[in-house]
């Protein structure tokens, strides 16, 4: 059967609004955080977008380095963008999110950092990806790059469990989040349009990328 | 509802809506350019 993005897309876009909506208006606020919880339901999402997209990347990246294959390049790449967007809009969120609750956008908390730690250092694989003519060298130095930069994943994830952190902690005790019922069932909502978004996102990233190579690499032939 | 829950919605939600028009319309620009060559 011939996958339709655009029924993909509308199925995504009453996913994301209809948790959107439950959200906003279906579960109930937190006994400690109150309505703030909610900004939590609209912060995960991207986050675990970024995760994914850069889990895609590094294990394409691999794919990449054993196979030679252009197409784990393409997709490596596509999900390296993916993480560099919603990481971003994570960071973002998560600053709106600390001065809500802690009074200040930026307090250097390990989840922050380390998060900004990952963040630089897929700025960084671009950097390197701009620096190369080489295509053979650009993906495979870029492959090796990935493998450490996604070091900083794993890092970002466990952080708060590593070093004293605010960061929330799902269902933690010291000034964990409390979820209970109705909210996780708004977070697994929300988590569920996020993977959708995900989804989509990264096959129209791959596509691109690969019809610009098909294009490219004809006007390379022409010449 | 505090402005920050709108302040966080808005962010994922306008940020992903701009960048899906935009990798919409650049898959169109390439397939364009590819069908004409």
């Amino acid at each position: 059967m011939e996958f339709r993005d655009d029924i993909y897309l509308g199925i995504t876009g009453v996913i994301v609004t209809l948790s959107a909506y439950f959200a906003l208006y279906i579960a109930p606020a937190e006994v400690t955080m109150g309505e703030l919880v909610r900004i939590f339901y609209f912060h995960l999402p991207p986050a675990i977008i970024c995760y994914l997209s850069l889990l895609v990347s590094v294990a394409t990246g691999l794919l990449y380095l054993r196979t030679k294959d252009y197409k784990y390049d393409a997709l490596s790449e596509s999900g390296a963008v993916l993480g560099l967007v919603y990481g971003l809009i994570t960071l973002i969120s998560g600053s709106i999110w600390a001065n809500a609750t802690w009074g200040v956008y930026w307090n250097w908390d390990p989840r922050e950092t380390t998060t900004l730690i990952l963040w630089f250092a897929y700025l960084g694989y671009f950097l390197l990806r701009m620096s190369i003519e080489n295509p053979e060298r650009r993906a495979s130095s870029a492959a090796v790059f990935n493998t450490l930069a996604f070091l900083t994943v794993p890092l970002s994830y466990v952080s708060f469990i590593i070093w004293p952190s605010l960061h929330p902690q799902l269902g933690g005790e010291n000034g964990g989040l409390g979820l209970t019922g109705t909210m996780v069932q708004a977070l697994v909502m929300n988590i569920i349009g996020g993977v959708f978004v995900f989804g989509y996102v990264l096959k129209k990233t791959y596509d691109l990328r690969t019809k610009r190579d098909e294009y490219n690499s004809r006007m390379m032939e022409e010449m | 509802m505090p402005v920050q829950v709108y302040q966080v919605l808005g962010l994922y939600l306008i940020t992903t809506i701009v960048y899906i028009a935009w990798v919409i319309k650049a898959n169109r620009d390439v397939d364009r350019k590819n069908a004409t060559r």
